[in-house]
């Protein structure tokens, strides 16, 4: 697994959260979608129409679907307008400094994430560096 | 009927031949009465028989240009609602009649799809964020059935600001996968630098773009021109179009 969403995953895993909404999952490992049979629910939403019938198809940021939890893990923050602006709630928040062509908010820190998310509290914070580019993960909520 | 048309000239890319030799080529290539609009910051040069409004008054966003680069033309969905209703970019070849396509009553407001690139390979690389399909070279609405876009852009322009660095690549994002969008059939516009390396006129067609801003970003033909700086057929029409 990549290492940031193997930190991510343990995160999940420690917290409390009885629901998950995975924002913009993409390509995730297998593990993510089995997390039911520990006793989390989860849905995805991503707008990529290629997961049509896997994930709910729909942009979060312009859409506002319905069904999205209080509890909300962001794969992608670096290609989207950040989340907790528009969403109250618990946050695993994961951006990349990668700068694709196709990233609208790259992430160069933890407090960037912090900041853009309005998040109030901070429950875990961490920078993971691969051969290509760091990413920064912050646990936190904005209630 | 009414018909208006509309472009914009700002900056100093383009000299007042484009929009000059753009009219000549619509007078030549509607054959039914027009009005003929240019949105600039700088008139001078521009033949008598073209109106012209003050650039400044489109362009009521507060971003950077980078940001939804082109997204001035979309004030015209809420500044125009004529009975047909058109925008066209400077930099485009007309060599076929289009009266056809501009006095259609459209749905939707009408975006050229690019036909001349794989949908499948856009859509394959979609989730990137960094693919487009749609170009805003020449776009027509009827009456004000283009409002909503305009009015929908306004409502969300932070977000759209902060997401999109291009117009077209906003509309492709947000509005071409909702299917809010009307498009072009196939067989209207081409793209003179574009999968045709011989740079000949495609029989049939109507409108060849020459833009060229995208292509050399992503180095994709290295050689690709502009209009004034093509030679052959493009060249000797667009000439011409100083007679019209």
């Amino acid at each position: 697994m990549r290492v940031d969403n193997q930190l991510a995953y343990d995160w999940l895993m420690e917290s409390e959260w009885e629901q998950v909404s995975y924002i913009a999952p993409g390509e995730i490992p297998h593990r993510f979608l089995m997390v039911d049979r520990l006793g989390i629910e989860y849905n995805c939403f991503d707008m990529n129409p290629m997961y049509k019938g896997k994930f709910i198809i729909c942009d979060v940021i312009f859409d506002y679907p319905e069904g999205i939890y209080n509890n909300i893990l962001n794969f992608n923050c670096h290609k989207m307008y950040p989340i907790g602006k528009l969403y109250r709630g618990e946050f695993i928040l994961i951006g990349s400094d990668d700068r694709h062509p196709g990233d609208c908010n790259p992430v160069d820190s933890c407090d960037q994430l912090i900041e853009q998310n309005l998040l109030t509290t901070v429950y875990k914070q961490a920078k993971v560096s691969t051969d290509r580019n760091n990413f920064y993960l912050v646990s936190g909520n904005n209630l | 009927m009414k018909l208006e048309i509309f472009t914009f000239k700002w900056g100093t890319k383009y000299a007042p031949e484009y929009v000059n030799r753009l009219y000549g080529s619509l007078l030549r290539h509607i054959n039914v009465p027009f009005n003929f609009t240019c949105i600039t910051d700088d008139a001078t040069g521009l033949r008598k028989e073209i109106k012209t409004l003050d650039y400044k008054t489109f362009d009521p966003f507060p971003y950077p240009k980078d940001r939804i680069f082109t997204r001035e033309k979309l004030v015209l969905l809420n500044h125009s609602m004529a009975d047909h209703n058109m925008w066209i970019d400077l930099d485009v070849l007309i060599h076929g009649d289009i009266t056809e396509y501009v006095t259609r009553d459209l749905e939707k407001p009408t975006f050229i799809f690019n036909h001349w690139n794989s949908i499948d390979e856009t859509m394959r690389r979609f989730g990137w964020g960094a693919v487009c399909h749609i170009n805003s070279s020449f776009v027509c609405w009827t009456q004000d059935r283009g409002k909503w876009l305009y009015d929908y852009t306004m409502k969300e322009i932070d977000k759209i600001a902060f997401t999109y660095n291009s117009m077209d690549r906003y509309l492709f994002y947000r509005h071409w996968i909702n299917d809010n969008l009307g498009l072009w059939e196939d067989g209207i516009v081409y793209n003179y630098n574009y999968n045709n390396p011989k740079r000949e006129m495609k029989n049939g067609y109507k409108i060849a773009l020459f833009n060229t801003s995208h292509i050399r970003i992503t180095g994709s033909v290295s050689d690709a021109l502009e209009l004034h700086e093509a030679d052959g057929w493009a060249k000797e029409l667009w000439e011409s179009y100083d007679e019209s």
